[in-house]
């Protein structure tokens, strides 16, 4: 399943990054990264697709976005991630960065 | 992916240079670069420190412009600061990406005492944006975060701690809202703090009481390694090095810089995880066909409508302002001092017309410019470029280029301004290439006087055709130009930062409209005044001896522009219509396509009709012309004749715009362009509506 493809309102895993080295990598830099949990929100127009990632929105050209693999990771609609972020944060005490 | 040039950085430094040449004065010259993702609001901020002394400059060999300004920091010291094109990395992908990269990696070659980049983080979409500041400060220069949009990111419960990120990241934040004008001093006091080498001074957050001591030291990036080598940060730095290795190492950095940028967003608190904020509600309804596409059109209607029907009697005033009232008192003056009356007609027909012809346009360029803000500053803008990204796409370019054309069949001059709102610097200038082709209400006249002239039952068709054939034109000027000239710009599909909505602020968008307007009326008004200068001068000249210089009862045909008239008019006879009236009327509507109709009456000797479609005496003059000039295909020669006027060059004000816009040379090439396409097409229409006939 990828971006382009896969059911509008869910929660995704991205699980791959396809495409030229210049598309990965300003992929990566926007945070589309293996593992990173986005939401997929709307068809938009045509297939196009606007994804929540964090509290930021991007939007694809259905080529883009078909180059995005994803994983379903739970059945439920986008409003169950409105949850606060705390309850989702994981339990693990937040790492201290060297340095600090 | 890049290759690195200075023109860019180069540009900058000459730029920043001849920007303040007051503050070499007053303390030594300090350079401030504004690095940010595009939508940021880096330009508001650039608008709030600046004020109003900043120009725009095109960087040397690429068709990007930059903003350079003089920030007055202190009462003793001011500072040089350029606004670099919004940009997500330091490894560019675009000509925009390579001025901002190639900008900072040229401060961070050579940088001097108090030099400093400010990267403007966006709160709402805080992981880009300090992937962005990752490897700016990579670079080694001192860097300031300036935290945006923190007010919208409280309101989707995910406000960002500014002392908290300073000590995560290792660099002073400031937390500002430039559209309420919040922070300036702040962030100009945090600057000052940044004297020599050293920066440990104390920073106050413009939103909060606490204080901040940032961390400065050999760890440039805390909890991240120094990178092994300096910026400039490219794809293949080596030569010698394969660039699929060097680009799969730079992705791979790519990944650790943003692994980086997760332990902060841990470390602060924010999490990774889609939250949904206020925005998602809006975007929920108008980024639905069945909502957004509506609201859409009604915002292009409603453009379209203030370009047209609710600027048009503003413009009419200020016109009849200059041409009654201030033409009278010049003339008046002139009068009484006894001025000889070619002074008098260059100074009414000349000086006032051109000058008329700016102000006239103002009142236009505030409502265009003043819409263009709302829609960028409330980041609905953005949203478009999703939207019309299907249909723009099918011409190559960038979804935001719908407004520019949409808004040029209302007037071309601020379609041009509404160029600027492409962030992609290629596909701007071809939006920019493409606008004089959308048939402006001043051309409608024009089909209104010859569909009533020629095809009396059908002038309607006629005018609706007219309208039709500019589509068919901009879509196939666009498929030239993107097979010829622009052949190596690849539209890449769209993939966009969406940035929050938030009510667009008065005093920014005030700050906004003044700016661009004083630079349309500076830049502009310059060429429309010499311009119209000169066209005064070929209507001044005699050349049949009876008259004297700028005699106001010369007949037009006794004239310098007569007579070049009568030498333009055989390039038409191909076309049907090599006549010196219609000549005349093609060199007028060079000037204002408004001017045609005039022109047509005047050299016939007749008052211009006061409705088109009534043209009275006119009509029969036309018909006898074009019967004559198209050896009796007169509706032919018409036909071809309108289609001359809708794709050559639309008025002296776009010449002007474009060249403020794109440059001298690009206008150059634009309309030498558009003519030899307009008499391409009407030759064509009529040579081989003729073989029908």
């Amino acid at each position: 399943v990828n971006l382009a493809n896969c059911p509008l309102g869910t929660l995704v895993v991205i699980t791959g990054v396809n495409g030229s080295v210049a598309e990965r990598l300003r992929f990566a830099e926007l945070g589309l990264s293996p593992g990173s949990t986005a939401a997929a929100l709307l068809s938009g127009f045509g297939k196009r697709r606007v994804i929540r990632l964090g509290t930021q929105r991007i939007a694809f050209a259905p080529q883009a976005a078909g180059k995005i693999s994803v994983e379903l990771v739970e059945p439920e609609t986008v409003e169950s991630a409105m949850v606060p972020a705390a309850a989702r944060m994981p339990a693990a005490p937040v790492p201290v960065l060297a340095g600090h | 992916v890049t290759c690195h040039d200075d023109s860019g950085s180069t540009a900058v430094r000459a730029a920043s240079g001849s920007a303040a040449p007051s503050a070499l004065a007053l303390a030594p010259e300090r350079t401030v670069l504004l690095v940010g993702r595009p939508n940021v609001g880096k330009s508001t901020l650039f608008n709030l420190l600046t004020g109003a002394h900043q120009k725009t400059m095109n960087v040397p060999r690429t068709t990007v412009s930059i903003e350079v300004g003089t920030w007055n920091i202190s009462d003793d010291s001011r500072t040089r600061i350029t606004d670099l094109p919004g940009t997500y990395s330091l490894i560019p992908q675009s000509p925009d990406e390579e001025v901002t990269a190639n900008a900072v990696a040229d401060l961070a070659a050579a940088p001097g005492p108090g030099d400093v980049v400010i990267v403007v983080l966006d709160a709402t979409a805080l992981a880009s944006s300090l992937y962005l500041f990752a490897q700016v400060k990579q670079s080694g220069l001192p860097v300031i975060a300036a935290l945006t949009m923190n007010d919208l990111a409280d309101s989707a419960s995910a406000p960002v701690d500014a002392a908290a990120l300073s000590h995560a990241i290792g660099a002073p934040v400031v937390s500002i809202n430039p559209r309420r004008g919040v922070g300036a001093s702040e962030l100009a006091a945090t600057v000052l703090a940044f004297d020599g080498t050293a920066f440990d001074g104390t920073v106050v957050d413009s939103t909060s009481t606490d204080s901040i001591t940032p961390q400065r030291g050999a760890i440039l990036l805390p909890g991240l390694p120094s990178p092994a080598s300096s910026l400039p940060l490219e794809m293949d730095p080596d030569p010698e090095t394969d660039p699929d290795t060097a680009a799969e190492a730079e992705l791979a950095r790519a990944h650790e810089l943003f692994a980086w940028v997760r332990e902060v967003l841990a470390e602060i608190g924010t999490s990774t995880e889609p939250r949904a904020t206020p925005s998602d509600k809006l975007d929920a309804a108008l980024l639905r066909p069945i909502v957004g596409i509506p609201v859409f059109l009604a915002i292009l209607w409603a453009t379209f409508q203030l370009t047209t029907t609710i600027s048009g009697p503003i413009q009419d005033w200020f016109e009849g302002l200059i041409t009654g009232p201030v033409t009278g008192w010049f003339s008046s003056f002139l009068g009484a001092l006894h001025a000889p009356s070619w002074l008098e007609s260059l100074t009414v027909n000349g000086l006032l017309a051109g000058v008329g012809t700016v102000v006239s346009f103002l009142p236009l360029m505030v409502i265009i410019f003043t819409m263009i803000f709302i829609l960028e500053d409330s980041g609905y803008l953005a949203r478009v470029a999703v939207m019309a990204d299907r249909a723009m796409q099918s011409i190559g370019l960038d979804g935001r280029a719908v407004l520019p054309l949409v808004i040029g069949f209302g007037c071309n001059i601020p379609a041009l301004s509404a160029t600027k709102t492409i962030p992609d610097s290629r596909q701007r200038l071809l939006t920019g290439l493409l606008v004089p082709y959308s048939s402006c209400t001043a051309r409608l006249v024009i089909y209104l006087l010859l569909a009533s002239v020629f095809f009396p039952g059908h002038a309607g068709t006629v005018v609706f055709a007219m309208y039709v054939v500019s589509v068919v034109v901009i879509v196939g000027v666009a498929f030239a130009l993107r097979k010829t000239v622009f052949r190596g710009v690849i539209r890449e599909p769209l993939v966009i930062v969406l940035p929050a909505y938030q009510a667009p602020r008065f005093g920014a968008l005030a700050r906004a409209v003044a700016l661009r307007c004083s630079g349309f009326a500076k830049r502009a008004g310059v060429v429309i005044l010499g311009l119209s200068m000169a066209v005064w001068v070929l209507m001044a000249v005699p050349i049949d001896g009876k008259h004297a210089f700028g005699d106001t009862e010369m007949p037009v045909q006794s004239s310098l522009f007569g007579a070049a008239a009568d030498g333009v008019s055989p390039v038409f006879a191909p076309a049907g219509f090599d006549d010196w009236h219609v000549a005349a009327s093609l060199i007028t509507g060079f000037v204002a396509k408004e001017a045609v109709v005039g022109t047509l009456a005047t050299t016939y000797g007749l008052d211009e009709p006061s409705d088109p479609s009534l043209a009275g005496d006119l009509s029969g003059r036309l018909r006898e012309t074009f019967t004559e000039t198209s050896g009796g295909q007169p509706g032919l020669a018409a036909i071809a004749f309108m289609v001359f006027c809708l794709a050559y060059t639309p008025c002296l004000v776009t010449v002007a715009e474009q060249k403020r816009l794109f440059g001298g040379k690009i206008t150059a090439a634009s309309v030498s362009g558009s003519i030899i396409l307009a008499w391409v097409l009407a030759v064509a229409i009529f040579q081989i509506g003729g073989l029908f006939a």
